[in-house]
């Protein structure tokens, strides 16, 4: 079909994965489709919580992005995690500034349909980025001589095509799987709950996120995310083999858990919710995946980066998609869209989020044994009494060196003492 | 209707057929207007040097191993430098860095040449092209900073942000938009006529430059094409011509028919198609070729190469970097002169070093004596074992000046 127009890169997916890839692109003055299935503003279950090094890359695209008022105005700063142990002690984990960057917040909290929207304002006004709306690609075709891409929409019309695709759709989407490698593994997979509240506030910490741990919940928990307009994201993310193997209805857990949790009860005592629950599927980053082949590179969820311990997936799509756009970049200046000259981008991906991964992928083995859960409970709970474990437990998030911590005699004495 | 393109690139030349493809690599669709419409002629030497293949394999490595281009060319392998005496020097062109495989220069004639881009335009789908739409004059919105386009009949065609004028030199809008002045000492015409049977080269894959006193500071040279015909050509700076009064006509066939040498080549040669002639705008002086809105690329900015008469190589490079520039100010929506200025910089950086030896001779060369004399020194080197190889070096190294000022550099040429 001729009417296919052409794009030397598409980018499929308008999340912050694909709308980093596109803004990165542009800024080195390289044109790209970015294509979606719906239209901003959107809303997607999420755990709306944008940490450090996502604030980074918006930092490194343009240095006064992150003080745009139409972003401040509408986030919460968030200074650091509340962790309610299962006998119901709790934990300060203070957030650490970023490292050059002390003026911008850590960690902030923001409806993705808000954080989304922002960042398609900046694109809509770049003349570099073309935006085609509620545009689901649901086929694809790749020319075998020419490598080129021909992608399809619902209607089996050609959209366009193109020599190097951005999958940036999320793990739900077929291209991941279809063009990708990306498999649907239970052990690598949660799945995620989440609802948004009025009055469940905590008054003593306003700025601060908190997991709630329970038993019934690992390994996941339930976390409360405030808003700056006294809404608040609750949500509840368990892995997907200790969800079936248990039995477990997810949404019935939600609602559980507030009941068995000791503080959580008095805390959604006179909460009211707003809208119904919504659930996503999330693909771990607890199995390093590759995430680029002839053609196509995955980024975001596509590429299955979210973290087990912090549920956090929007930096690892936002570096991500910067890197891709980096790759696609140096691609197009060397006319080698090939699968080895694509290569460098996982390299580059992992070798940037594996500080981030690497707990999750050190832990995730024992993560689905009963009897290794159980006794971490009671870890947690006994940690918790420890004056030792604050700093501890935060400087185990902030290293960069989780593996040589933990294998440290030392770190477990200092968090006992 | 009035168009509306963001950038727009006028005259579908090498420079702005490159800038057009360079962007496309980019994703950027540009408007790409022309006078004319592809396959159309062009004078000129129809020599493609080295620094424009190496473009070519940029912008697709495939098209340059394409049958479509290799079966239309002669790859060219050195120069032939025929001195007074009758003598000649043999100076082979190095291989391309890290492109080996391809030829460092080929000879094919514009209209072919020029064709093969514009196949490879109309491939990509990418690009906007306008033919046969000649710009006549322009406006420009004081508050908005954007152009207006009028057509010939001085309609307001297109609306655009950025302009890659790539005209060539005899449009007005280089003079008009740009500062593109014609002063007869940075000016040079050339006349060139097709033809056959031009016969005994000794060298049948090189081009051929004869020297004489009559053409000083030029000479005539013959560029084999494959398939028999040859472009021959003069070329002599403007204000030349106009100082002793010289006929370019006159002095092309005065050369043909006394010069010892040619005079037997051209004996049963056959002219094909009739002599024509151009001017070209030599980068013997540093323009600005760039300000608010729009830069120059090719002979529009003024790029030609007084020593070896190049402006393809030039073109296309000055095109490939306006086609960077112009991606980077549309990321940044500033088309500024101070944000186009960067463009001027990497165009020089990038030329001069074919530019300078033209630019350190030019002031001598329209002198009566100093011609004469690198007549004079040509003869005398031909006599030497080390010329050829000197000349080499001095003909495809980066730094000219610095071998010019080096005694030994001499010392070894006479050894």
């Amino acid at each position: 079909m001729s009417t296919a127009q052409k794009s030397v890169v598409t980018i499929v997916g308008a999340g912050p994965a694909g709308q980093m890839a596109a803004l990165f692109l542009a800024k080195q003055g390289v044109a790209s489709l970015l294509i979606d299935k719906g239209a901003h503003p959107r809303s997607k279950p999420c755990a709306d919580v944008v940490t450090g090094q996502a604030i980074r890359v918006l930092h490194e695209l343009d240095e006064n992005l992150p003080l745009d008022k139409a972003f401040t105005d509408k986030y919460l700063r968030i200074n650091g995690t509340l962790l309610h142990t299962p006998n119901g002690s709790q934990l300060d984990i203070a957030f650490l500034p970023l490292n050059k960057l002390e003026h911008l917040p850590t960690c902030i909290a923001m409806p993705r349909a808000d954080f989304d929207n922002w960042l398609h304002e900046k694109i809509v006004v770049s003349p570099l980025i073309e935006t085609l709306d509620n545009t689901a690609i649901t086929g694809w075709e790749k020319n075998t001589v020419t490598g080129e891409w021909t992608l399809f929409n619902t209607h089996k019309q050609a959209i366009v095509q193109s020599k190097l695709l951005i999958i940036a759709t999320g793990s739900s989407a077929s291209l991941a799987y279809t063009v990708g490698n990306l498999s649907k593994e239970d052990k690598h997979f949660a799945i995620g709950v989440r609802g948004y509240f009025k009055h469940v506030g905590n008054k003593d910490y306003p700025n601060h996120a908190e997991l709630f741990l329970h038993r019934k919940m690992m390994p996941g928990g339930f976390y409360i995310a405030p808003f700056n307009n006294g809404v608040a994201n609750v949500n509840v993310v368990m892995r997907s083999d200790v969800a079936k193997r248990n039995h477990i209805d997810l949404k019935q857990l939600f609602w559980e858990a507030i009941e068995l949790h000791p503080t959580l009860k008095e805390r959604f005592k006179s909460a009211e919710q707003i809208g119904k629950l919504e659930g996503g599927a999330l693909h771990l980053g607890t199995k390093t995946r590759p995430i680029s082949g002839d053609g196509y590179m995955l980024a975001g969820d596509a590429g299955g980066l979210i973290d087990l311990m912090s549920g956090n997936g929007i930096p690892q799509a936002m570096i991500s998609g910067k890197f891709a756009a980096f790759q696609a970049a140096k691609a197009i200046a060397s006319n080698d869209f090939s699968a080895a000259a694509l290569k460098a981008y996982d390299a580059n991906v992992y070798n940037k989020i594996n500080k981030d991964l690497k707990l999750g992928k050190l832990l995730s083995p024992f993560m689905g044994n009963d009897f290794i859960l159980n006794r971490a409970t009671n870890a947690i709970n006994f940690i918790a009494t420890r004056k030792g474990a604050q700093a501890q437990l935060s400087s185990l998030l902030y290293t960069k060196n989780v593996a040589t911590k933990l294998i440290n005699p030392m770190f477990y004495w200092k968090m006992l003492t | 209707m009035v168009k509306y393109s963001a950038i727009t690139i006028i005259g579908a030349g090498p420079a702005g057929q490159v800038a057009s493809l360079f962007l496309a690599k980019k994703g950027i669709k540009a408007l790409l207007v022309d006078k004319g419409e592809h396959p159309r002629v062009k004078a000129c030497a129809d020599i493609v040097g080295g620094q424009a293949v190496r473009i070519l394999h940029e912008i697709d490595p495939e098209l340059v191993m394409d049958e479509d281009f290799t079966k239309q060319y002669q790859a060219i392998k050195g120069t032939l430098l025929h001195t007074p005496n009758g003598k000649s020097l043999n100076v082979p062109f190095v291989k391309l860095k890290n492109i080996e495989h391809l030829p460092t220069c080929i000879a094919m004639p514009r209209i072919e040449f020029d064709n093969v881009l514009h196949k490879k335009i109309i491939a990509t789908g990418m690009i906007d092209y306008l033919p046969n739409t000649a710009i006549s004059n322009w406006q420009k919105d004081d508050s908005t900073k954007e152009w207006l386009l009028l057509d010939a009949k001085k309609e307001p065609i297109i609306r655009t942000k950025l302009l890659i004028i790539a005209t060539g030199s005899s449009a007005s809008l280089p003079f008009t938009v740009g500062n593109l002045e014609r002063e007869d000492k940075h000016n040079a015409l050339g006349i060139r006529g097709y033809f056959t049977n031009v016969t005994n080269s000794t060298l049948p894959d090189y081009g051929e430059m004869f020297f004489m006193e009559k053409l000083m500071p030029g000479g005539l040279y013959i560029g084999p094409f494959n398939n028999g015909l040859a472009n021959v050509n003069i070329v002599m700076r403007s204000d030349i011509v106009k100082k002793y009064g010289h006929n370019l006509n006159a002095l092309f066939w005065d050369a043909v028919n006394t010069h010892p040498i040619l005079k037997e080549r051209f004996k049963h040669a056959e002219q094909v198609g009739k002599l024509e002639g151009c001017a070209m705008q030599l980068g013997t002086k540093k323009r600005p070729i760039s300000g608010e809105g729009y830069m120059l690329a090719g002979d529009a900015g003024g790029l030609i190469d007084l020593i070896s008469g190049n402006g393809i190589p030039q073109a296309m490079i000055s095109g490939k970097i306006a086609a960077e520039q112009a991606a980077i100010a549309l990321a940044q929506n500033d088309f500024s002169a101070t944000m186009l200025k960067q463009y001027d910089n990497k165009v020089y950086k990038k030329i001069d070093n074919s530019l300078k030896l033209s630019r350190l001779m030019a002031p001598l060369m329209g002198s009566r004596f100093f011609p004469k004399l690198i007549l004079k020194w040509l003869n005398f080197i031909t006599t030497r074992k080390n010329a050829e190889q000197q000349m080499g070096l001095l003909l495809n190294t980066k730094t000219i000046t610095a071998h010019l000022l080096n005694p030994m550099f001499y010392w070894k040429f006479i050894r």
